[in-house]
């Protein structure tokens, strides 16, 4: 590869945030052609990296070259004119326009005035086609699932002639079919010499898919090297900055009685829309049962519904025998339940409030956090700094205000709440290592082991099927608000859930 | 943070400079001397430009000034009932001569303060002396006299037969008085002329206090409702809520080109006078009915 | 030694708190007085004095600190009312309707309870009665507002205002009908005035300064006590600041929106009735116009803190109370304080604009003080 191959280059980039230097002095370059992951944990930087080169941010210090030239780029329109196309994480699409309103949206054709949608199909068409993307332009993106509006985000930057294409962790919604789709869609576009730059945290995927590797850590590159002359251990220790077990060290444990019985639950969604339809199962005191599934097809109404924040629509919910159908969040957390709620921010957190208010966010109103209505301060500190020595949350001090802690010490706060309450019976924990680093996942998962061999029973709900697969006794699949599996996990393999998840019909028996 | 510091010094400075300098502006004259004569007055909830009583009592106060009767004359106007008291004191701790006090809702406070301030004489534009109260003069106009003249003169003038009132309330009475005589006016000319003259009278009693005569867009939106009923003279009789459809109105003159015409400027029927249009520019002519009024008692 | 240190730290934390939360308002008020004295000196007045009269008038004499303090006392009701309502994620708008209310329900105690009873009442039973009665009213207003948002999904900014208009007109009615001063020269929509015993008397002989003042400062003090110290105020900041995450917590979130403004309603109906009890002895239409919208501008410009509550009350009341003065001394428009005052909110609610003029960096953390219209 020559210097002339290299369409991108980032040289020198400094970008200090308040109290984070956020790029620290990183030079990245970027070849006609390849796939370049950029890997790192959550708040390693990549993700500054991609807004300062797609115009999101300014940097301080450095320079960015397109096909060796120097360019400035004060703002997305500058990076699009310069060939330069990202497909966020969240989707930046309107679900009740068309695919070719959405792509055209921002730079519209008109044809006399009125927009002219036959000739942007057209071109959709002709795109869809060349890189094998199979986007019908009329269809309302609303009506697409997920991996196909992922494509519409692709079409939407090709659209702009885009000869470098940044995805920002683009199979964090995706089944693992999906995301072979997606690699494939990626192999294509390069083939046809479009770039690429692969954001993401999975150590799989970088192995699978990419040509060059860069992995980044607290705002600086480490080290970038081929995939070939990796693999995932030499990878985690990068990323992280030490060894880390990539296994869930469990043992054996025998699970006891029935803890949480759900038997034809029913939930619906904000548009009325019946998500979760005729859902039964139990948990035993002891056991993980893990619930995997791509994201969206009834999980966050399950659980809520589980926790008392939705209300059901139909079924019953015992735990321990007692009944708990559409009993409010306060009976079910002193029945027994502890809920790491999928939203830690939404849900899960005040993050105005310090960390001490939030580790008595459920129980503020309990001796002895309070006495005759009124809070003692005194207690819930003592009690903050008992919770931030035992699960090792990293604070200042516990009168922080939760939204300054990074995400794996926000999770902390929560699961130290909830884990740590005296009468738990029953965790239901919804993604609770989402966006987090290596190093919090490791510690929020043995903590759930531990519960698990505490003999409490664990309800883990996961989009990760990694995590699902790791922690859990059983797993059940769910599909379209159906639990279509239910498979003890030592005799669970990837591709038979994957095919489960994407709603491949169920032979195997029921375990 | 030291651009900051640099800003604040500035202004710091700029503000120390112009007190220095200013510091020599007070108003020359010192109204607690014998020789020096000053004149206050105190607007109720309202502005002095309101195009009623408190703009011809400003008016009367200042042609004071230009006739060389008063060396001194200042208003205040009153944005709250809770300040009546204070803003009298104002003039009376000044050692102002004479305090005009505008409205009947001042009538308490205006009593209480000529207790308060014994030398000083008060005037009481349309306030209503149940008992003599020493040192307040109070001034009533015979406002059904002139509503008479305007209802007549309305009547007369009117092509379509049907002719409007738009009042501040009749919880007023020299509000209700102009209504009245307005009917009792447009009665008589009927009586005269043997016509039959349609009369629409509207007081705004359906708000308070603070709203009843500073309601122009009320005022416009009713003569304009009783002129879309063929009504083609309107009659204002409230502050600034009669206002607006004279001043402000543009389809107006359109109608008056369309036969419609108008009355003369109501706010200036609080004196009969005042009626004629060439005498409404001649402020002089603007002078209490003598024969009506208790004109300093003492 | 402990508690010294301990009551040395709290009064750093609240110097702390002062500083941080203040620098933004106090370079806004500054801005819009330099602003409304370039304005003053551009329709040919004399800035100096007119600023020089609104402080003679508001500070300059005992007489004019006493009405500073009347003037101060119903603004820090009613901004403590608006202000409580912004901690509970609400916007409170109906406080001018939920005064007019509270004052027509104590004035009624007032003046008419000695009647039904046929004998006078001990001061000690007379006034607090009338003054529950107006509290209560005021309450029961707004939490009518607190219900439809709770349940039906009523947007509180909507409701209050349709409130206001009710309770409005309502008042108009009552004071143009049943509750008319019936005496022979009255010819005013007032009510008659309260008995003795249910008037809050006045601190200073003289002055009209009236122990209603002292009561807005403690009930200051105790909704700062409340929001911060217990269950109750916990549990309304944790809706106002997360929904969501209150409803996780167990919290009754429907609840605690009617009891947010219920007590929201309760100061802004203290507001109008310490108006009645302690100053007018009697509640006339017109009286205590704008204090509820005033008490919007005062929650805003103190940042929803009862301190800074008790503070902007303060500017705001030197600024109306001076207004007299620097009319009088300049014979500049009222229409003035208006103007500076509209320009400090502007310059608060816009601080952008201010942190620009001053090059303040941003710290980050934005105060949110209402969720939007989806609630």
């Amino acid at each position: 590869m020559t210097e002339a191959n290299i369409v991108l280059e980032a040289k020198n980039i400094t970008k200090q945030f308040p109290g984070v230097l956020a790029s620290d002095n990183v030079n990245f370059d970027l070849r006609k052609g390849e796939i370049h992951a950029l890997l790192g944990e959550n708040g390693a930087g990549k993700s500054t990296l991609m807004n300062l080169i797609y115009g999101l941010h300014l940097p301080d210090k450095g320079e960015i070259f397109v096909n060796g030239k120097p360019i400035e780029i004060k703002s997305p329109n500058d990076s699009i004119a310069a060939g330069i196309g990202m497909v966020h994480q969240h989707f930046m699409l309107i679900p009740v326009f068309t695919v070719a309103e959405n792509v055209m949206l921002g730079d519209e054709v008109t044809k006399r005035g009125s927009l002219d949608r036959v000739t942007v199909a057209a071109k959709i068409n002709e795109i869809s086609k060349q890189y094998g993307l199979d986007v019908d332009p009329n269809a309302l993106v609303g009506d697409l699932p997920v991996g196909l509006q992922q494509r519409v985000e692709i079409v939407k930057t090709l659209y702009r002639n885009a000869e470098i294409v940044i995805l920002d962790e683009p199979t964090a919604v995706l089944t693992p079919q999906e995301a072979e789709d997606l690699f494939r869609i990626m192999r294509d576009l390069t083939a046809r010499g479009v770039s690429i730059i692969f954001i993401t945290h999975k150590l799989k995927e970088v192995l699978a898919v990419a040509d060059r590797i860069t992995v980044m850590r607290a705002g600086r590159v480490i080290n970038t090297v081929q995939p070939s002359e990796t693999n995932e251990a030499q990878l985690a220790n990068m990323m992280v900055g030490r060894q880390v077990i990539l296994t869930v060290e469990k043992k054996d444990h025998a699970a006891s009685g029935d803890i949480l019985k759900v038997e034809g639950l029913s939930a619906r969604d904000q548009r009325d829309l019946e998500t979760v339809h005729n859902v039964s199962f139990t948990v035993r005191g002891g056991e993980v049962l893990g619930i995997a599934g791509v994201q969206g097809n009834g999980q966050t109404e399950l659980s809520e519904a589980l926790t008392g924040l939705r209300a059901p629509t139909g079924g019953k919910v015992t735990m321990d025998g007692i009944d708990l159908t559409g009993k409010s969040p306060r009976v079910m957390t002193e029945a027994g339940l502890a809920h790491i709620p999928e939203d830690r921010q939404r849900h899960g957190l005040v993050l105005s409030y310090s960390v001490a208010d939030n580790m008595a966010l459920c129980d503020y109103y309990r001796p002895p956090f309070s006495s005759r209505g009124v809070i003692q301060q005194k207690a819930l500190d003592e009690n903050a700094r008992k919770l931030i020595d035992a699960f090792d949350v990293r604070t200042p001090s516990p009168f922080v205000n939760a939204g300054k802690l990074s995400g794996g010490n926000q999770q902390k706060v929560i699961v130290a709440r909830e884990l740590s309450r005296h009468n738990v019976k029953l965790v239901i924990a919804n993604q609770p290592t989402r966006g987090l680093d290596v190093g919090s996942i490791e510690y929020i998962h043995s903590e759930i082991i531990k519960m698990r061999d505490r003999g409490v029973a664990v309800l883990l709900i996961s989009a990760e099927l990694d995590e699902v697969m790791a922690l859990s006794d059983r797993i059940a699949v769910m599909y379209r608000g159906q639990i279509v599996a239910v498979v003890d996990s030592k005799k669970a393999t990837r591709e038979q859930l994957g095919l489960w998840m994407a709603g491949a019909h169920v032979e195997t028996t029921q375990a | 943070m030291k651009k900051l510091y640099f800003v604040m010094a500035l202004l710091i400075v700029a503000s120390m400079v112009l007190t220095a300098c200013g510091a020599s502006a007070p108003t020359a004259e010192d109204c607690s001397k014998e020789e020096v004569f000053c004149v206050g007055l105190v607007t109720d909830v309202g502005k002095i430009n309101d195009k009623s009583f408190n703009q011809s009592a400003w008016e009367g106060v200042q042609k004071s000034q230009a006739d060389g009767v008063a060396d001194v004359v200042q208003f205040i106007e009153t944005s709250d009932a809770k300040d009546y008291a204070k803003n009298i004191a104002q003039f009376g701790d000044a050692g102002y001569d004479v305090i005009v006090t505008v409205g009947f809702g001042l009538g308490e406070a205006t009593a209480a303060a000529a207790a308060t301030y014994p030398s000083v004489r008060f005037i009481g534009v349309d306030q209503f002396q149940a008992e003599t109260v020493a040192g307040v003069s109070g001034l009533n106009f015979p406002e059904d006299n002139a509503g008479f003249l305007v209802g007549a003169l309305a009547a007369m003038m009117s092509e379509s037969h049907k002719i409007g009132a738009v009042c501040g309330t009749d919880v007023v009475p020299p509000v209700w008085r102009f209504g009245e005589g307005y009917k009792a006016g447009a009665a008589y000319a009927d009586g005269m002329n043997g016509t039959t003259t349609e009369v629409f009278v509207v007081y705004h009693s359906d708000v308070g206090f603070d709203k009843t005569f500073t309601d122009p867009e009320w005022g416009a939106q009713t003569a304009k409702s009783m002129m879309d009923q063929g009504a083609d003279a309107v009659f204002g009789c409230g502050g600034l809520t009669a206002r607006r459809h004279y001043r402000r109105r543009p389809g107006w003159r359109l109608r008056h080109r369309r036969g419609h015409r108008p009355v003369p400027d109501p706010a200036r029927s609080c004196f009969p006078h005042a009626l004629l249009r060439d005498e409404a520019h001649h402020p002089r002519s603007c002078r209490p009915d003598q024969g009506h009024q208790r004109w300093f008692h003492r | 030694m402990q508690e010294e240190k301990q009551s040395n730290s709290l009064i750093k934390q609240i110097l702390q708190t002062i500083s941080d939360n203040s620098l933004v308002p106090f370079l806004a008020i500054l801005t819009a007085v330099v602003v409304g004295g370039v304005i003053i000196a551009f329709v040919g007045g004399n800035p100096i004095l007119a600023y020089r009269g609104l402080i003679e008038g508001s500070f300059g004499s005992t007489k004019a600190l006493s009405e500073t303090a009347v003037w101060a006392t119903p603004y820090i009701f009613a901004g403590l009312a608006v202000a409580l309502a912004f901690k509970g994620g609400l916007f409170n708008i109906g406080a001018e309707g939920q005064l007019a209310v509270g004052a027509v329900a104590s004035s009624l105690i007032g003046y008419a309870l000695p009647e039904w009873l046929g004998y006078d009442l001990p001061a000690i039973i007379h006034l607090p009665l009338a003054v529950l009665f107006g509290v209560l009213m005021g309450g029961l207003w707004a939490a009518i507002v607190g219900w439809l948002k709770a349940y039906t999904g009523g947007h509180e900014v909507i409701n209050t205002i349709m409130m206001n208009y009710i309770a409005l007109n309502t008042t108009s009615f009552l004071l143009n009908g049943v509750m008319k001063d019936r005496s022979p020269t009255n010819v005013i929509a007032r009510t008659p005035l309260i008995a003795d015993s249910a008037r809050i008397p006045p601190i200073f002989d003289g002055l009209r300064v009236h122990w209603g003042f002292i009561l807005a400062l403690l009930v200051a003090f105790g909704i700062w006590w409340l929001l911060n110290k217990t269950t109750v105020g916990f549990q309304i900041r944790t809706v106002g600041l997360n929904p969501d995450a209150a409803k996780y917590a167990g919290i009754n979130v429907k609840r605690i929106i009617i009891l947010t403004m219920a007590l929201s309603g309760m100061l802004a109906g203290l507001a109008g009735t310490i108006e009645v009890t302690g100053l007018n002895y009697r509640h006339e239409l017109g009286f205590s116009i704008g204090y509820g919208y005033d008490a919007i501008a005062i929650a805003l410009l103190g940042k929803s803190h009862p301190l800074g509550v008790v503070l902007s009350a303060f500017l705001f009341a030197a600024m109306r109370n001076g207004a007299t003065r620097m009319q009088f001394l300049t014979q500049m428009p009222v229409d003035l304080i208006s103007m500076i005052q509209a320009f400090i909110l502007l310059f608060v609610a816009a601080d952008a604009i201010v942190r620009y003029i001053y090059r303040i960096k941003s710290k980050g953390e934005r105060v949110v003080l209402t969720r939007g219209w989806g609630g």
